[in-house]
């Protein structure tokens, strides 16, 4: 077996990555106005950050997948993985924390690949591939997270939903896939401990059961008012973005009973995510909370639109879009990033 | 007259070593080294099956040396042990396959840390190369009546300028870390040279062997070293050479790629090669796209995409007359390494019968058949 490295990739167009502030509140900062999903979980603020990647001539895409130590407030990141591509238009990575040792299970997929599932991490802190199916026409991963000792994933296919299970040791290829009812799509899939949710593309209603390597177990259908737009699963409870003619709103359904509850609507499509008992919501520059389905109140305001938010039941991050003019020479440029922040606390 | 001196060495250098019509779409299947017996003819049959004429054949130096020999110059020393490299060599002769070889994987005994990507001292890597070069000189008996094939074209080691394959990379000193690795591996192929040439002197003796590397960056013990950076490193420390080869695996198609190194930075690469050795040929002993992400090469592109880019890139290497060889890296995907011409079920992808077509096009010029 042949190991190579491929550092020439460094030269590519990491984005840069940089943590600023204060000790007590240190801030990602990340080039550009990608896609960005975020968690917390297992002491760990983890985040995904997807944009094309223009060169002189010609576009690919590149997804940074990072992780910093929290605890009420961000730690040093490490080395983000990297993933580069040229296989078409990425429909954005989705990072979900393990809750485990600051890991995570990521998905970075495209309109018309698969791209990879990848667990992080090994003991010596590297990535590991789950599964990368380069096929043509291989499932589609929408949403995958970490089930006890499983990788779990859901993916969308021609023929239909299919979850893949795994477990996280490299090399390990005993890796399953099974059929499962519906279908699904980018953002419409997700994976909690004892809990696999999904909705296919334009669906009202989301699948919700238990995930084994086998089937998927106790499933029921819930119907969400409108067209499901992302979904966010929980172990306790799974967090949907439904859109209905122009209006949005963000429905808690309880995973045991399968009751739902409206906390939040508005207009556009607002960021969502979840941790503990509560709920995060960013739309626009504000930022609001949920525990426990209660209606959302607003936990803060940001310093430009919220690219994405993450919580662990307390406290809250979010990812605002910033830019700012820089003159270099009387010449004047607006330069984008994207800064990861505490923002505050669930109300 | 520093012009005319430089046209009449390119001249020598072409008459040394004849140029080929165009660059030769060529295979290498990693898993060579790792078969026997049957399962290697067979494998070996699959690797004919491409149409590919040219490959190139890694020897684990660890493999063949896993003991100190006594006389480590000598192939016939007890310690060395060749039996899978003569069943391949055998093998491609017997198939009209002309092999590139390098060396690298530092045995335990010549370690200085233990690891077998360990920095080689250079006594014992250019006796090596000379045990190499001298039981595959065409002459070195077989135990059957006949004589081993003879392997004209030898690369000192596998991507030095990383820290994979060559550690360290930087050394720390004075409170820094400086560029070592280049230094070390100038010795290595210089020393390397004299001691081929001394017992095969029609080998066609290639350094560099640069693995992808962009920007130099010496902050580490494993840093690694860009490879125009290499480049000129050699022509710092003057090394004898009569080939130089690079390995491309570019972010981008091949005609539209430009990060160093790609096929559009090679003049960056010829024009320091030139300052050593005029002329002389440049081989891209490894290239390819993969299809999907591995943490080893973390840029992929669609099946469709690698067996398009396959043929771009036979077209783009036929735009550097000095290009003789595009070696395309691998036959078979693994769990680490994703470019081959066929799944890891051995599934054929797309690019498969891109390769076929590449070299059903070409013939072999009559520079390499020996």
């Amino acid at each position: 077996m042949r190991r190579h490295t491929a550092l020439g990739l460094m030269a590519a167009g990491a984005a840069t990555l940089a943590l600023a502030g204060s000790a007590q509140a240190a801030n990602i900062v990340l080039d550009g106005w990608g896609t960005i999903t975020a968690d917390i979980g297992g002491g760990a603020l983890v985040w995904s950050d997807t944009q094309a990647a223009k060169t002189a001539t010609f576009t690919y895409w590149r997804t940074d997948t990072g992780r910093a130590p929290f605890g009420s407030a961000i730690g040093k990141a490490s080395e983000p993985v990297l993933i580069r591509t040229s296989a078409g238009i990425s429909t954005g990575a989705r990072v979900r924390a393990t809750g485990v040792g600051r890991g995570y299970v990521t998905i970075a997929p495209g309109a018309a690949y698969a791209g990879p599932v990848i667990w992080c991490c090994d003991t010596t802190s590297t990535e590991v591939v789950v599964s990368s199916d380069g096929r043509d026409g291989a499932p589609i991963p929408a949403g995958a997270g970490l089930d006890g000792d499983r990788v779990r994933w859901i993916s969308g296919s021609a023929s239909g939903a299919v979850l893949g299970s795994a477990s996280p040791v490299e090399g390990d290829l005993r890796g399953m896939s099974i059929s499962i009812p519906g279908n699904t799509g980018p953002g419409l899939a997700s994976i909690a401990t004892g809990v696999a949710a999904w909705a296919a593309k334009g669906a009202s209603s989301i699948s919700i059961g238990v995930p084994s390597d086998g089937a998927v177990s106790g499933l029921r259908t819930v119907a969400q008012g409108g067209t499901v737009k992302s979904v966010f699963a929980t172990p306790a409870f799974v967090v949907t973005v439904v859109k209905s003619g122009s209006r949005a709103k963000v429905v808690r359904t309880d995973v045991a009973s399968g009751t739902t509850r409206t906390v939040w609507t508005g207009s556009g499509t607002p960021v969502v995510a979840a941790g503990g008992n509560a709920i995060v919501i960013g739309s626009g520059a504000k930022v609001l909370s949920s525990r426990g389905g209660a209606k959302a109140r607003g936990a803060g305001t940001a310093k430009g639109t919220v690219a994405a938010v993450a919580t662990n039941g307390t406290r809250i991050v979010v990812f605002e879009r910033i830019s700012r003019k820089v003159t270099v020479r009387k010449h004047t440029t607006t330069v984008k990033s994207t800064v990861g922040r505490v923002i505050g606390s669930v109300r | 007259m520093r012009w005319l001196r430089v046209a009449l060495a390119v001249a020598a250098a072409a008459i040394a070593v004849s140029p080929a019509m165009g660059a030769q779409m060529a295979l290498q299947d990693d898993q060579l080294p790792n078969l026997t017996g049957a399962a290697l003819e067979q494998r070996l049959d699959l690797l004919k099956s491409t149409g590919t004429t040219i490959t190139r054949v890694d020897i684990l130096w660890g493999f063949v040396a896993p003991t100190q020999p006594a006389d480590p110059t000598n192939p016939g020393d007890p310690a060395y042990d060749w039996a899978r490299y003569d069943q391949i060599f055998k093998g491609l002769r017997a198939r009209d396959i002309t092999p590139i070889v390098d060396f690298y994987w530092t045995p335990k005994w010549a370690s200085q840390s233990g690891d077998k990507n360990a920095a080689p001292r250079v006594a014992d890597g250019s006796a090596f190369a000379a045990a190499i070069a001298r039981r595959y000189n065409g002459t070195w008996p077989d135990g059957e009546g006949g004589t081993l094939p003879l392997i004209r074209r030898l690369e000192i080691w596998n991507e030095p300028n990383i820290a994979t394959y060559w550690f360290p990379q930087c050394r720390r000193q004075g409170g820094r870390y400086v560029l070592d690795s280049a230094r070390q591996y100038a010795a290595l192929l210089a020393a390397s040279y004299s001691q081929i040439k001394a017992v095969s002197p029609t080998s066609i003796v290639t350094g560099g062997v640069t693995g992808p590397v962009g920007d130099s960056t010496c902050d580490a013990a494993d840093s690694s070293v860009g490879s125009v950076t290499f480049a000129k490193e050699m022509v710092r420390n003057r090394v004898p050479l009569d080939a130089w080869s690079m390995h491309l695996y570019p972010i981008g198609s091949p005609s539209q790629a430009y990060f160093v190194p790609s096929w559009k930075t090679i003049p960056q690469i010829q024009a320091q090669v030139d300052r050593l050795q005029p002329g002389a040929p440049l081989y891209v002993t490894e290239t390819g796209y993969h299809t999907s992400y591995n943490r080893y090469h973390r840029y992929f592109v669609s099946e469709r995409q690698q067996a398009s880019w396959l043929t771009q890139t036979q077209q783009v290497a036929n735009r550097y007359p000095r290009v003789e060889v595009a070696m395309w890296f691998n036959l078979q995907d693994n769990p680490y390494w994703t470019g081959g011409l066929l799944r890891d079920d051995l599934s054929q992808k797309p690019a498969w019968d891109a390769f076929r077509q590449a070299t059903a096009g070409q013939s072999r010029p009559a520079d390499w058949s020996r």
